[in-house]
């Protein structure tokens, strides 16, 4: 009798972080009267938790009451995450009457943000490696071969910063990449996110043979019998190699030989984007591939045969986000925000895929750069867009700073980092 | 929770602390004459900031000055990595302290890992990479072991031809290794065209170490020639576990019908091990392979006894893979 | 010769063999160095090709976007070697003492040669090669007349291979696991075959050939079949096969397929001469190669070593098409001949009959007819030049060599022996000749004998 729409969607499972996500109660069937309801959640302590609010930019109340119309026309509200869940739909929203209590609908929510995989729950922990262990299983039809593709030689110039110019792109286009296999996953099991391995904080959960391995004296990791990744293969060859520099029980990439600089110092890097981004391409980001003295993460064109690479980029990812709050940048008409403005002008020392308007190889299939900085091949298809979420199937640059959807709650992907909120009263764009 | 109890505002001050300690410290490093001043300005600055040409300059100048007292000149090496990103030469000058003569070990392994840490973003590095080359060549016989494992280790990632014959050597004639049985394998496998196989086999055949039976079965996983041998050593309960999942690993992913048959030996016979057991479940189920098992009743019953095992972690794997069964069963 | 041989070992060996040619590098040994330059990632390899073609006795303008090329996939690391002269040198030197060499016949590039430096990350000697190299190329007053007059791609028609009749009982698996032979395949259509292997891992050679494979598929619209085929394949099993492809946007049909050879690839392999060699299963060094094959499977075009400009290819399967008439109604007029030829009045049978119906006994007498045998030879002679065209082109003479034999017999017996065996003899060898003109290749397959070819 009453139809509640979250994001677009009605009656499928729903997944939301902590952006205010546009929703809408309405009855299915014309009644005589409105209907007064009240919207609250079901939820454990230990489970996830949403709020709900008038306007997108009012902090989220635990209930909320709205009156739904009487000629089925909608009520519009918003719904965000306020705790994050630990198993799949573990919210419960349920909308009752509110002159006799009855529950009039209940709908399960699911509270999904990326973590610390450090502090993952072992359930957590182990559908991730599910996830994506099957995401490049040997047989049927491994697609993971496209995430090799997409970042080995060919790829490089595209991609990362290699020649004097800074490759300014290198945080978003590395921002969609991993959004891309995290969908990938979610396909597999929607309730997986991408932890993050913050690469500054010792994370001795993390390299062990229940996680991402453990290093023999050699380097050659082991796993445990029931670690999925014990069966990880590249090109038919098993084995991943990556010796940590660091104690894995005591230390972290602040180790002196590492030489990577702490998470405040990376957003100290400098207040606007062409400061920080080039910056911390380098160290962190490239200090963090280079904490383990040898193995595939060690090397760009090998760097994504190593599933660790997913887990630190995320952290890259996520300072970059951190950077952001800090420093206010959601607006992408600001060059502070990002510095190349509208779309590639044909030459000069920035190439295609570094201005906001630029769609972003290989997702838009381009190849017809050759002779310039574009690869020759586009491996992997169009990107996995979702209804009403960024990016789009060809994603351009702009659509993946505004990541949580200050600006317009379209512009919002569904990722959020659990220690970064959405705080649209104190964020202007 | 998405209440951030570090608010942005406060994290917001607290980098602006980071950078105002920075400031500071710099500022005394560039200033600084005596042993103590430059010691308390480089113990205090983590980092030279790339832009920061002043104390980027200044710590380059302690780092390679050989008059230098040695632990501050390892202390400039170990903060200067940021400086270095975008100075080709200033990495040539560091790249010099590795086949300098009669310079200080310990110079010489921090100069290693200054250079090593900013290999992956730097394109200064990549201009200098011929030398940057002969440099690890250079340091492959060094009389500090640490330092040597360390280039050859390198330069095998390189594919060096010279080094990987060393290595290669090294395994046919113990007395001439470069490195230690295992390490040399790994270093020989990673390329499978390197030309190895045969002795690598021959290890693998030969060698009790765990060890380096592991790595020879990593490093030959792709060998149809070894197929054989890692099958074998996968049904020898005599064998260690890890060598065991080792192989388990290897044959399911280049031989995954021969996996499947001995799978189904390790699952029928209550006397193997647990972890075999649960891993060559494991390995079925994440591999999507429940079509190729699907139509034997008799391991699928061996499977459904396992659920009743007294090891946890065999009855949780059992019921799992049944379940992936079932629902494998219901969208066929 | 680089069988068996390591990677390292293939490399050094490639690498010397292309020194070598720095003081003189013949013209037909060019596409073997800028194979090298287009699409190899050793620093060895690239400083090695960059020498060779200084060898070349002018610079040629064309070769200049290969050195740029080569420029840019260094960018995994280059390293230092030493050719015939002492000082050591690196394979970025090399590529910019040849752009140097090339002084004004790099003219045409030199907005390409002037971008490296933002394209490349170039140290303070970098800089001043390169800015050496620019002031070659614009201080060079030489006359270099017109810019690629000389086609240096290495596509071009190949005489198709001996040996196609083993080939053709190849079994090829295809990316669904389904079996088909050779022969059954690549019939009744031109076809464009490729090699390539998934585990390939240079970025310029296998990913980019099926890639561009995918955009020939468009372009040729159905007009041929599209095949690749796999060096590797223990490995590249169907499900491997298939997502290559599809990864690369190959639409998958009836008609476009991929394979593995599961038993017998060297038949494949030696047929086609292919340019891959082994080291125990793996490939250790691998060419560029795309064959046009005719509709009946022998290859008639290769494309290989460099990347092959679609166009060319087109070019070659739509005269394949136009050609097929022609052929068509060679064939006719070349039967028509021969069985009217057989089945003349003095074919055995027709002279039996005749002979019945005109109750004459004797063939002698009949060849004793002053205006039939010259008339009779006359007919021969045209019939054993149509057959010997045909021949030459099926490279199958046996017909040839049957007819040839009765016209010698005929000829024998009318001037020596005026035996009638011996007459029926000559005529049953041009009969021969004629039957197995026509249907010479359906014997084979119904009787699976070998015939005879050259």
């Amino acid at each position: 009798m009453i139809v509640l729409t979250i994001n677009g969607q009605a009656g499928a499972p729903v997944y939301l972080g902590w952006s205010s996500r546009p929703a809408s109660l309405k009855l299915s069937v014309a009644q005589p009267q409105a209907t007064q309801v009240i919207i609250k959640t079901v939820s454990a302590p230990a489970t996830g938790d949403v709020g709900f609010s008038v306007n997108r930019n009012s902090h989220p109340a635990a209930t909320l009451a709205v009156t739904v119309p009487a000629n089925g026309t909608s009520v519009n509200f918003f719904v965000s995450g306020t705790r994050a869940s630990t198993e799949n739909q573990d919210v419960t929203i349920l909308v009752t009457d509110a002159g006799t209590g009855a529950t009039l609908l209940q709908q399960t929510v699911m509270v999904r943000v990326r973590k610390n995989a450090n502090g993952l729950s072992v359930a957590e922990r182990n559908r991730f490696l599910a996830a994506i262990a099957k995401f490049n299983a040997t047989t049927g039809t491994p697609r993971y071969q496209d995430f090799l593709d997409m970042h080995n030689a060919a790829a490089n110039t595209e991609i990362h910063t290699s020649s004097a110019t800074p490759r300014y792109s290198f945080l978003v286009w590395h921002r969609a990449f991993i959004l891309d296999l995290e969908r990938q996953l979610q396909k597999i099991d929607p309730s997986v996110s991408l932890p993050y391995w913050k690469f500054d904080e010792v994370a001795d959960k993390v390299f062990t043979a229940d996680f991402m391995g453990a290093a023999m004296a050699s380097g050659t990791l082991v796993f445990n019998a029931s670690n999925p990744l014990s069966h990880w293969a590249i090109n038919g060859r098993t084995g991943i190699v990556r010796k940590p520099i660091f104690n894995v029980q005591t230390g972290s990439g602040l180790d002196p030989r590492i030489g990577m600089i702490s998470e405040k110092a990376t957003i100290g890097l400098g207040t606007t984007y062409k400061k920080f981004a080039p910056q911390a391409e380098q160290n962190p980001h490239g200090n963090a591939h280079e904490s383990f003295s040898i193995g595939p993460i060690t090397n760009i064109t090998t760097a994504t045969q190593d599933p660790i690479f997913y887990l630190l980029h995320a952290n890259v990812d996520r300072l970059w986000a951190l950077w952001q709050q800090v420093h206010n940048r959601y607006d992408i008409t600001s060059v502070s925000t990002y510095p190349l403005k509208g779309a590639y002008p044909g030459q000069g020392r920035n190439h295609v895929g570094d201005f906001l308007q630029d769609t972003m190889w290989p997702w838009n299939g381009d190849t017809s750069h050759s002779g310039s900085t574009r690869p020759p091949t586009a491996p992997g298809g169009p990107f996995p867009a979702l209804a009403n979420l960024a990016p789009s199937v060809a994603p351009q640059v702009w659509q993946m700073i505004d990541y949580q959807g200050y600006a317009a709650a379209d512009d919002a992907s569904d990722v959020d980092y659990d220690s970064i909120n959405f705080n649209l009263q104190n964020v202007t764009v | 929770m998405n209440d951030n109890s570090n608010s942005p505002d406060q994290f917001g001050q607290q980098i602006d602390n980071t950078v105002n300690e920075y400031k500071a410290s710099a500022e005394k490093l560039v200033q600084a004459n005596t042993y103590q001043e430059k010691e308390d300005a480089l113990y205090t600055m983590h980092y030279v900031h790339a832009e920061d040409r002043k104390a980027g300059v200044k710590t380059l100048q302690i780092a390679t000055d050989k008059k230098e007292v040695i632990n501050l000149r390892v202390k400039a090496l170990q903060i200067i990595g940021n400086y270095l990103y975008n100075n080709p030469a200033a990495v040539k000058k560091i790249i010099g302290l590795l086949s300098a003569t009669r310079e200080n070990t310990k110079v010489k392994r921090a100069a290693l890992d200054a250079l090593l840490a900013i290999r992956f973003a730097s394109p200064a590095l990549l201009s200098q990479m011929p030398a940057f080359r002969e440099g690890l060549r250079s340091i492959i016989h060094d009389r500090d072991p640490e330092l040597a494992a360390k280039a050859i280790e390198q330069l095998a990632a390189y594919n060096d031809p010279g080094v990987l014959n060393l290595l290669h050597e090294g395994l046919k004639n113990p007395a001439v290794a470069l490195a230690p049985e295992a390490k040399a394998i790994q270093l020989l496998g990673i390329q499978h065209t390197g030309g190895f196989s045969d002795t690598i086999r021959e290890r693998l055949q030969k060698s009790r170490d765990t060890d380096v039976q592991i790595e020879a079965i990593h490093a030959l996983s792709g060998d149809p020639a070894a197929q054989d041998d890692i099958q074998n050593i996968l049904e020898n309960k005599s064998k260690q576990k890890y060598v065991r999942l080792a192989g388990l690993s290897a044959l399911n992913a280049t031989a995954p019908h021969k996996f499947l048959e001995s799978a189904k030996k390790i699952i029928g016979d209550p006397s193997d091990y647990n972890d075999v057991k649960v891993a060559s479940l494991n390995a079925i189920a994440m591999q999507g392979r429940y079509n190729e098992i699907s139509g034997d009743a008799e391991f699928l019953d061996q499977v459904k006894s396992l659920t009743g095992h007294d090891n946890a972690i065999v009855r949780k794997e059992s019921s799992n893979f049944l379940a992936g069964h079932e629902s494998y069963l219901e969208n066929a | 010769m680089y069988t068996g041989k390591s990677e390292g070992e293939v490399i050094r060996i490639k690498g010397d063999l292309m020194a070598g040619f720095h003081h003189n590098l013949p013209i037909k040994a060019l596409p073997y160095i800028l194979e090298e330059l287009q699409s190899a990632r050793h620093p060895y390899l690239i400083a090695s090709a960059a020498y060779a073609l200084r060898g070349l006795k002018t610079p040629l303008p064309q070769t200049v976007p290969y050195l740029l090329k080569a420029a840019g996939n260094l960018a995994h690391g280059d390293d230092t070697f030493f050719f015939d002269q002492d000082e050591h040198t690196t394979a970025l030197k090399e590529l910019f003492k040849t752009i140097k060499w090339h002084g004004a016949y790099a003219k045409a590039y030199i907005a390409n040669v002037t971008a490296l430096s933002d394209k490349l990350y170039l140290d303070r000697e970098g800089k001043k090669l390169l800015k050496e190299a620019i002031n070659a190329i614009n201080g060079d007053a030489r006359q270099t007349g017109n810019c690629c007059d000389e086609d240096l791609f290495c596509g071009g028609n190949i005489k198709p291979f001996g040996g196609i009749k083993k080939i053709k009982s190849l079994v090829l698996e295809d990316q669904e696991g389904g079996q088909i032979k050779y022969g059954e395949f690549f019939n009744g259509k031109p076809a464009v075959l490729v090699f390539f292997y998934s585990r390939c891992d240079n970025p310029d050679k296998c990913s980019l050939t099926i890639t561009r494979l995918a955009h020939l598929q468009k372009q040729l619209e159905g007009k041929a079949k599209i095949a690749a085929i796999t060096y590797d394949a223990e490995y590249d099993v169907a499900h491997r096969l298939k997502n290559y492809g599809l990864n690369r946007q190959i639409k998958f049909n009836n008609d476009v397929r991929f394979f593995r050879v599961n038993a017998d690839f060297e038949q494949l392999r030696a047929y086609l001469d292919l340019g891959v060699n082994y080291i125990g299963p793996y490939v250790n060094k691998h060419t560029i190669e795309l064959y046009v094959l005719n509709s009946k499977g022998e290859a008639v075009a290769s494309f290989s070593r460099l990347q092959w400009e679609n166009q060319e290819v087109i070019n070659k399967v739509n005269s394949l098409l136009n050609s097929k008439k022609t052929t068509t109604a060679q064939s006719f007029y070349s039967i028509l001949l021969s069985a009217g030829m057989a089945f003349f009045p003095k074919c055995p049978l027709c002279v039996m009959a005749y002979l019945s119906a005109f109750g004459i006994s004797g063939m002698n007498a009949l060849w004793v007819g002053n205006w039939l045998f010259p008339a009779m030879m006359v007919l021969f002679g045209i019939n054993i030049l149509v057959l010997a065209m045909r021949c030459r082109t099926n490279r199958f003479f046996l017909p040839l060599y049957l007819s040839c034999t009765g016209v010698v017999i005929l000829i024998g017996d009318h001037l020596l022996l005026h035996e009638k065996a011996v007459t029926m003899a000559g005529l049953i060898c041009i009969l021969a000749g004629a039957l197995t003109n026509a249907w010479g290749r359906r014997l084979q397959q119904m009787f699976g004998f070998g015939l005879v070819s050259a």
